[in-house]
């Protein structure tokens, strides 16, 4: 593989497009006036990046050539630009104090030419009407060192005054994509394996056919039609994992009327309806071992009514309504009587190992779509800590996006809202804070903090439906695919925005299905029937990766749940960064199934220090320098795991016990120690964070155990007996 | 007249299929209808979690109608018949009939978005959070018919407002009504077919704005 040391942005510059990005340095409106000419500007002092100015009204010459279809108006306002690096840029006129200033939802109305060369010869670079929200004005391009850049505002529709600003953006975080077509009639819902080769295949539905692009080593396609017997297509989304574990992968999806589970057969040659459910008004579907039995379930959100879910004991697929008095469920998941589900979620905010469900929710009354969060404590119990931990916002959203994305070694979420009226929120895990015997931050506040105005840029007032957290640079830190827009992370917990032109869906990605579909190590998207290819990959810049397949034995066999925890020498316990992590999820978003592979950007790191899989079964596997670049596929069970510490570290008593075992660790704010108790037969029973030195095991039949704890990297097992 | 326990035994076929099959105008029709399961119903007939009926407004009735024994305005007939009052408002901003030829087009389209649309579109209900507003004493204001009015929802690249004046294919709100898909259709529930006669009038309708959304 070529490395070349010197970045190579050559790709990049020859790309002219129609961006947007709003800076997050403070900003401050400087008193600076615009010019009257082209000639005024060029000797007028040239106006700087994130800083906002104000066009205070128009008596300035028009432009004599417009650089738009709109025309020109009777005034012009200049200024000159002259970045110091190159760089790409983009000019606004889309923040918040130009909103809504016209009466119901307009805007000032906002209209720019932007030139290069001299006032004599001046030549249009870019030019912009409405891109911005209401009627506002953003364009995008690249720009050169030193070289001037005049910006003419025009008044064609409107000659009140108003603020714009120049937002830059380091061409090192730059993620743009290059379009490629594909045969895939049907509606375009997956990028995930489905034939047990660990690359990614493209999947498209109809109510009575699938398509199924099979990836090819070589980066081609084979492409097949599948009849079904399905009724329903996948109208509103689609989840993928093998829940049969018979190598090929099975779909769940569904629209209002109701939902199928689409089953493989034995080789992968036929597909086939294997559960349905009428009763719910399908949202987002996932597969995930919320009980922990090593078979994957599946929960259906419902728009209308409690959600509903399969549980699968290994044989049978059973229904369930949420609010079934016979639920096996108790506390349901998501119980609200007229529904509002609209994305559900499964992560690990807590660390503790089990998957614990997020539901974004939607419309109706403010109880109906105050966003849910409940914890699974194993057993089929779960808990609403929807207010405790800070997630119960009042928030119209239809997904969210959960990444470790200031990489200290829990899960942070990014919610998306759906309206206009209603601000996305960006909610920081503080799992690092010391911690209650509850799981609660001793310090009073909510373990999630509402960190919006820190982390999101202000100015984003891009809606919909899509939220997903991949790490499209592979600098180490996770982006946020957002409706057409990139939330690229700069790495210091905050946020620039980068805003694609979706008008024409032959090169930019507005949404969509993530995966590797060049196997490449850079995330592609399939948006629209159409492939849309990273312009990064291994001979255009020095950043490296790591993709982590996942064959599971006891746990389910597709790894859902697994925690990933991957070391380098920027990203580990001892560096600003933390060790990176994913949990492997079917799926996220609203609509669409995205890789099963779980894929690191390690930015420059030339090497990686280790991969720790904690799989849902309590396995853990330990690969010690892996080679990167590539795809590692881990069998579970397959290493040796974690260093044990000396075993009489840690005593347990009473020894036999009736109710609690008490530990001689003191384990109180310790960041990472979790408890997992076996039964002889190595099937995990118990598991949690260890909050407190004591542990509750009165629900466990009388017997033998086994009690481990993971501290630090290191584990410890005792024998214990139940009485 | 139902009383409860017959509307129940009425949706208790709720979430089953009903297959149909009928002429048309000469061309023969199918349909495998799904009977709404009954918090589907309630999606639409609520406010903010209270179920409301709904039904026939004064409004809607406030016209003449061929009755047996000759035309009558309806709201009239029913105090005739001891349904009503005669206590009444003298004025009633009413809808006109949709498919009424001799209304102006824009009382007609704002009449059939009263009453296929209203009803989620509006105030404390189920699409309370997307900004159009479709009850008749509301779309005087043809923002609150989406009329250049930025499409926030993805549907296809073609695709940037509600209505964009003169152009069906750029308005989300043409694309809806003349969609069976089910992630697009609207109404949401309920609708298996496409309703020709309203697209056309929306059609109609879209090209006669002249709005300049720029």
């Amino acid at each position: 593989m070529i490395k070349p040391t010197n970045k190579n942005s050559d790709i990049m510059k020859k790309k002219l497009l129609i961006i947007i990005a709003i800076g997050i340095l403070p900003v401050i409106s400087l008193a600076q006036i615009s010019s009257n000419s082209c000639d005024d500007a060029e000797t007028a002092s040239p106006i700087i990046g994130n800083t906002v100015y104000t066009v205070d009204g128009f008596d300035g010459t028009a432009v004599s050539t417009s650089c738009s279809t709109t025309g020109i108006g009777t005034h012009g306002e200049w200024y000159k630009y002259t970045p110091t690096s190159d760089m790409y840029i983009y000019i606004t006129s889309e923040l918040s104090q130009n909103f809504n200033v016209a009466g119901g939802n307009n805007s000032h109305d906002t209209f720019v030419h932007i030139f290069t060369g001299t006032c004599s010869n001046l030549s249009c670079i870019a030019g912009d009407d409405d891109s911005g929200y209401q009627d506002t004005s953003r364009t995008g391009f690249s720009v050169v060192a030193n070289e001037t850049y005049y910006i003419a505002w025009d008044n064609i529709w409107d000659s009140a005054s108003f603020d714009f600003k120049i937002v830059e953006i380091d061409t090192d975080l730059m993620i743009t994509f290059t379009n490629s077509t594909i045969n895939a009639p049907g509606l375009d819902r997956g990028v995930v394996d489905m034939n047990g080769d660990h690359l990614d295949d493209i999947v498209s539905i109809n109510s009575t056919n699938i398509t199924i692009n099979e990836q090819q080593p070589n980066g081609t396609f084979s492409s097949t039609m599948y009849s079904t017997d399905g009724i329903y297509s996948a109208s509103w989304s689609m989840a993928a994992a093998d829940y049969d574990r018979n190598g090929y992968t099975d779909l769940v999806y569904g629209n209002s009327s109701g939902a199928h589970v689409l089953k493989a057969n034995s080789d992968g040659t036929a597909y086939s309806v294997a559960a349905t459910s009428h009763s719910v008004f399908t949202q987002r579907t996932n597969f995930v071992d919320f009980d922990n039995n090593g078979d994957l379930d599946i929960f259906l959100c419902d728009d209308v009514a409690p959600n509903e879910y399969f549980i699968n004991d290994g044989t049978d697929l059973t229904l369930w309504e949420g609010d079934d008095p016979n639920a096996p469920i108790a506390e349901g998941l998501g119980l609200y009587p007229s529904g509002g589900n609209y994305g559900s979620i499964w992560i690990d905010y807590d660390n503790d190992g089990d998957a614990d469900l997020f539901i974004a929710k939607c419309g109706g009354e403010p109880a109906r779509r105050q966003n849910e969060l409940f914890k699974n404590n194993g057993g089929l119990s779960f808990s609403d800590v929807s207010v405790n931990t800070g997630m119960d916002k009042v928030l119209s959203t239809w997904s969210s996006a959960w990444a470790d994305f200031d990489n200290d070694g829990d899960m942070d979420c990014f919610v998306g809202s759906s309206v206009s009226s209603e601000p996305h929120v960006f909610m920081t895990n503080r799992l690092e804070v010391p911690l209650d015997g509850n799981g609660n931050p001793i310090d009073g506040g909510p373990l999630f903090e509402d960190t919006t105005s820190a982390a999101l840029p202000e100015g984003f007032y891009s809606f919909g439906h899509e939220n997903v957290p991949y790490d499209f640079n592979n600098d180490g830190y996770v982006d946020i695919f957002s409706n057409g827009n990139m939330l690229i992370n700069k790495g210091d917990g905050t946020f620039v925005v980068y805003s694609y032109n979706t008008t024409n869906p032959d090169y930019e990605p507005r949404e969509g299905a993530v995966g590797d579909l060049n196997n490449d190590g850079f995330l592609d998207i399939f948006d629209s029937g159409r492939i849309k290819y990273n312009d990064l990959n291994n001979d255009n810049n020095d950043r490296n990766w790591l993709k982590i397949a996942l064959d599971g034995t006891s746990s389910n066999i597709n790894g859902i749940g697994a925690r990933i925890v991957v070391s380098s020498p920027s990203f580990n316990s001892n560096a600003t960064n933390k060790s990176q992590i994913r949990d492997v999820r079917s799926a996220e978003g609203f609509a669409y199934m995205s890789s099963l592979n779980a894929h690191f950007g390690l930015g420059t790191d030339t090497s990686a220090d280790s991969v720790t899989i904690y799989w849902p079964s309590g396995t853990v596997d330990v690969i010690v320098n892996p080679t990167i670049n590539q795809t590692l596929v881990v069998t579970e069970g397959e290493t040796l795991g974690l260093p044990s510490t000396a075993s009489d570290d840690m005593i347990l008593f009473p020894n036999p016990t009736k109710r609690f075992l008490n530990i001689n660790m003191n384990v109180i704010g310790s960041e990472r120690a979790i408890y997992t108790v076996f039964d002889i037969t190595g099937r995990r029973v118990l598991n949690n964070r260890l909050l407190s030195n004591t542990i509750d095991v009165s629900m466990l039949s009388s017997g033998n155990y086994i009690l481990r704890i993971i501290n630090n990297g290191k584990i410890n097992t005792q024998k214990f007996i139940k009485q | 007249m139902l009383n409860s326990d017959d509307l129940i035994n009425k949706v208790k076929d709720y979430n089953k299929f009903v297959n149909f099959d009928w002429v048309y105008k000469g061309e023969p029709k199918n349909v495998n209808y799904k009977i709404p399961g009954i918090s589907e119903c309630f999606t639409c007939h609520n406010k903010y979690g209270t179920p409301l009926p709904i039904g026939p407004k004064p409004q809607n009735i406030n016209r003449n109608y061929s009755y047996e024994d000759g035309s009558k305005n309806q709201l009239a007939k029913w105090v005739e018949q001891g349904y009503l009052k005669d206590n009444f408002p003298a004025f009633i901003n009413s809808l006109v009939s949709w498919s009424d030829e001799t209304q102006p087009l824009d009382l007609r389209i704002r009449s059939y978005f009263d009453i296929n649309c209203a009803h989620c579109h509006s105030d404390e209900s189920y699409c309370e959070y997307a900004p159009m507003r479709f009850a008749f004493n509301e779309t005087e204001d043809l923002s609150n018919l989406g009329v250049c009015v930025e499409s926030i929802f993805y549907i296809n690249p073609d695709i940037s407002y509600v209505v964009k004046p003169q152009d069906i294919d750029n308005s989300a709100l043409y694309y809806r009504l003349n969609s069976n898909q089910d992630q697009y259709k609207m109404p949401l529930i309920g609708r298996t077919l496409k309703h020709e006669e309203g697209v056309k009038l929306i059609e109609e309708w879209i090209n006669s704005l002249n709005t300049d959304c720029d």
